[in-house]
C-alpha cells in the first residue's frame, strides 16, 4: 500500500469517527442547571477537532509521492497475515470461553493451542501449559484472592 | 535540615525488610521486562500491578517504581546483543552498542550501559528530592485553569513530538481525550456513550487500553515477520569498560544526566526523546562525530544515562502536580489511584511517609540494579534466547490475565483486544499509540478543570489570559505547536537534528 492511500484511508476513518462522535453527542441530554459546558460540550469540541485533522491528513496526502510504500506493508505476507488471524481469533475465543467453561480449562486449552500452532514441541507444550495454567491459578486465586471464572469446575474448586 | 531528616525518615521505610524485598522483585522483573522485546515498561508495570492487590500501597509503589527502572536498565541487553530495542527508549544504545558487540566489545558496551543508568538514575532522583517540594509548594497555588493550560501543555508537547506527522499526533490525542468522555460527565454526572452499561460507567479503563495498544497490537505485528531472533552472544569480552572508556565518557554522564532529567520532567516528553536528545548533543560535542554510529562508547553511554535519569525527572510533574508526562508514569498513577491515593501537590504534605519512601526506595533500587546486572548478564542473555513461540503465548495470558484482574470485568477483556487491533493498524498506518493514551489519562482530569474555570469565571475563556501562569503555559503552548515552522525558517534548508517517533514511553 502506498503512504497516499494509507492516509487518505485513515484520514477518512478519522472523519469518519469524529462524525459518529459529533451526531451521538448531540443526542446527549442536557442538564437542568445552568452550566456554562454541558455534558455534550466537550465531545462535540473535540470531534470538529478529529475531523480538523482527519481532513489534515487527507489534504496532505495528496500532496505525496504515489510512489511512496509504507514501510510496515511490505513485511506482511500471507502467512503471516494467517498468522495474525489465528492468534487474534484465539484470544477472541478466549475471552468469549472464559466465563462458560472457567479460567482453567480455557487458559489451559488457549496456551496449548497458540504453543501447537507456533510449533512448539509437544513435551514442552503440554509442561508450560500445565504450570502457567496452574502458576497463574495459585499466584492469582489463591495468594492474591482474585476472583476468576470457575465455570464447569465451579463446584471442584 | 528538613530535608535531611525526610531522607531519614524515607530510608527508615525504604530499608523496611518488606520493601527491601519487593523492590528487589520490582528491579529483577523490570529488568527481565526490559530485556524481553515485545514488552516495554507500559506494558511491565500495566501486566504486573494486580500483583500488587493487597499490599501496602507504599511497598505496592516501591515494587513499580522498581519495575520502571529495571525496564530502563534491561532495555540496552537487547539493543546492544540483537540490535533490537527492548523498549523505545533503547532506540539510541543499539545504534553505537550493537556495533561494539560486533567488534567484539559488547561486555564493554553492557558494562558502561549499566554504570551509566546506575549513575543517571541515582543523580535523578537527588534532583527529584530537590525539585519536587518548591514544586508542589508553588502548585497548591495552582486553580482549575493552571490545570486546565498545564495539561494541554503536556498533551501538545507529546502530540508535537510523538511523529512526523503533526496531523496524527494530534489526531489521535483528541481520539484519547474523546474516548476518555465515555463514562459520566465528571461534573453534571450524565452518562455519555455507555449504551446503559453500567460497566462502562467508570469510563474506558487506560490499563486495558495500554495493555492493548502496547502489548498485543505489538505481538500482532511481531507475529507478522520472522519468529526468529539471532542472538550476538559469542564473544562478550571483559564488562569493565576501559581507563580510556571512562575517560570518554566522564563528562557524557555529567551532560547526559542534566539532559535527561530536565526533559524528561517535561510533560509529554519521557526517557525515548531525552535518550535521543542526549546521543545528539554528544555527537555535536564530541571532535570526532565520525565514529557515532560506529561503536562508540560514548553513544551507548548519553543515551542509557539519560533515559535512566529521565526516569527521575518524569516522577517530579506525576507526585507533585498529579500530571503523568508518559505513558508508563500515566499507568503509574492510575496503579496509585487504585490504591486510593492522589498524586498531586496535597501527596507530599499529607502522606510524607509515601513520598520519602519511594523517592528513596530508588536510590536503593538503582544500587540493586547495578549489583544485579553485570553479574547477572549471562542470565538474561539466556533469556533473550527464550523463543518467541513460547514467548507470545506467555505474554498474551497475562495480558488478558492483567486487563481482567484490573478492571474486574469481561468488557475489560475486549477493550484489551479491541484496542489491540486498533494498535497493530496504528503501528501499520504510521499513527503514535502514545498520545492517544496519555490524553485518555488526561481528558477526564482537563474537562474537569475546564468546566471548573469557566464556572469560576460565569462562562468567559478570558480567565485563561488573564492569570500570569496561564499566560506563560500558553505561551508555550504555541511555541510547542510552531516550534517546527520556527526550526524550518531559522534553518533554511539546513538538515537539523530530526526528533524521534515516540511509541512507547
Amino acid at each position: 500500500m502506498t503512504e497516499k492511500t494509507a492516509d487518505t484511508i485513515s484520514g477518512l476513518l478519522l472523519i469518519g469517527l469524529a462524525l459518529v462522535f459529533g451526531v451521538a453527542a448531540q443526542l446527549l441530554p442536557s442538564t437542568i442547571a445552568k452550566e456554562f459546558a454541558g455534558p455534550s460540550f466537550m465531545p462535540t469540541l473535540l470531534s470538529i477537532a478529529l475531523a480538523i485533522c482527519g481532513a489534515g491528513i487527507v489534504f496532505q496526502a495528496r500532496s505525496l509521492s504515489s510512489e511512496n510504500r509504507m514501510p510496515g506493508w511490505s513485511v506482511t505476507d500471507r502467512a503471516g497475515a494467517i498468522r495474525i488471524a489465528v492468534v487474534a481469533g484465539a484470544t477472541a475465543a478466549y475471552n468469549f470461553l472464559l466465563e462458560p467453561l472457567g479460567y482453567l480449562i480455557v487458559t489451559f486449552v488457549f496456551l496449548s493451542f497458540l504453543f501447537w500452532y507456533l510449533k512448539v514441541s509437544w513435551r514442552i507444550n503440554i509442561a508450560i501449559s500445565l504450570i502457567a495454567t496452574v502458576g497463574t491459578y495459585t499466584l492469582f486465586v489463591i495468594w492474591l484472592k482474585v476472583v476468576l471464572p470457575m465455570g464447569l469446575l465451579e463446584f471442584y474448586v | 535540615m528538613e530535608m535531611i531528616q525526610n531522607v531519614v525518615l524515607g530510608f527508615s521505610i525504604a530499608l523496611q525488610p518488606i520493601n527491601l524485598i519487593y523492590c528487589f522483585i520490582g528491579v529483577v522483573a523490570g529488568t527481565l521486562i526490559g530485556v524481553l522485546p515485545g514488552i516495554g515498561p507500559v506494558t511491565g508495570v500495566a501486566i504486573l500491578i494486580p500483583i500488587t492487590f493487597g499490599m501496602d500501597s507504599i511497598t505496592a509503589t516501591i515494587m513499580l517504581a522498581g519495575i520502571y527502572c529495571g525496564a530502563m536498565y534491561g532495555g540496552s541487553t537487547t539493543s546492544i546483543l540483537i540490535n533490537v530495542p527492548g523498549e523505545s527508549a533503547s532506540v539510541m544504545t543499539a545504534v553505537d552498542g550493537y556495533q561494539m558487540a560486533r567488534q567484539g566489545r559488547a561486555g564493554a558496551a553492557l558494562g558502561m550501559s549499566a554504570i551509566g543508568s546506575f549513575l543517571g538514575g541515582t543523580l535523578s532522583v537527588i534532583g527529584l528530592m530537590l525539585i519536587a517540594p518548591p514544586i508542589a509548594k508553588l502548585a497548591l497555588s495552582f486553580g482549575p485553569p493552571e490545570y486546565f493550560a498545564l495539561m494541554l501543555l503536556g498533551l501538545a508537547t507529546l502530540t508535537r513530538l510523538a511523529g512526523k506527522s503533526l496531523y496524527k499526533g494530534l489526531g489521535m490525542g483528541f481520539l484519547g481525550m474523546l474516548i476518555g468522555t465515555v463514562g459520566l460527565d465528571p461534573v453534571a454526572g450524565v452518562q455519555r456513550f455507555t449504551f446503559g452499561r453500567p460497566d462502562l460507567l467508570d469510563g474506558i479503563g487506560f490499563v486495558s487500553v495500554a495493555m492493548g495498544l502496547f502489548a498485543l497490537g505489538e505481538i500482532l505485528i511481531n507475529l507478522e515477520g520472522s519468529l526468529e531472533k539471532n542472538v550476538y552472544s559469542k564473544q562478550l569480552g571483559s564488562l569493565l569498560p576501559t581507563k580510556e572508556d571512562w575517560l570518554a565518557c566522564k563528562w557524557t554522564i555529567v551532560r547526559s544526566t542534566v539532559i535527561g532529567f530536565l526533559i524528561g520532567s517535561l510533560p509529554g516528553a519521557g526517557a525515548t526523546v531525552s535518550a535521543f536528545m542526549a546521543y545528539a548533543a554528544e555527537k555535536k560535542a564530541s571532535k570526532t562525530p565520525e565514529r557515532f554510529g560506529n561503536g562508540a562508547i560514548e553513544g551507548v553511554c548519553a543515551a542509557e544515562t539519560a533515559n535512566n535519569a529521565a526516569t527521575g525527572g518524569a516522577l517530579v510533574p506525576l507526585l507533585t502536580l498529579g500530571i503523568p508526562s508518559s505513558a508508563t508514569v500515566a499507568i503509574l498513577m492510575g496503579a496509585l489511584m487504585m490504591y486510593g491515593l492522589r498524586p498531586g501537590p496535597l501527596l507530599l504534605t499529607e502522606r510524607p511517609d509515601f513520598f520519602w519512601g519511594v523517592v528513596t526506595s530508588m536510590y536503593i533500587g538503582n544500587v540493586l540494579l547495578l549489583i544485579l546486572n553485570l553479574p547477572m548478564i549471562g542470565v538474561w542473555i539466556k533469556i533473550l534466547k527464550v523463543p518467541y513461540p513460547i514467548l507470545i503465548p506467555i505474554i498474551l495470558l497475562f495480558i488478558s490475565l492483567g486487563a481482567y484482574t484490573v478492571g474486574g470485568s469481561y468488557v475489560d477483556l475486549w477493550i484489551m483486544f479491541v484496542f489491540g487491533i486498533v494498535g497493530y493498524l496504528m503501528r501499520k498506518f504510521d499513527y503514535p499509540a502514545a498520545p492517544l493514551l496519555l490524553a485518555l489519562v488526561l481528558g477526564p482530569i482537563m474537562e474537569k478543570n475546564l468546566k471548573l474555570a469557566l464556572k469560576m469565571s460565569q462562562g468567559s475563556i478570558i480567565i485563561f489570559f488573564e492569570r500570569p501562569i496561564t499566560i506563560i503555559l500558553i505561551a508555550l503552548i504555541v511555541v510547542s505547536l510552531l516550534w517546527p515552522l520556527m526550526v524550518a525558517r531559522l534553518s533554511k534548508g539546513k538538515k537539523g537534528f530530526e526528533l524521534p517517533v515516540v511509541d512507547e514511553m
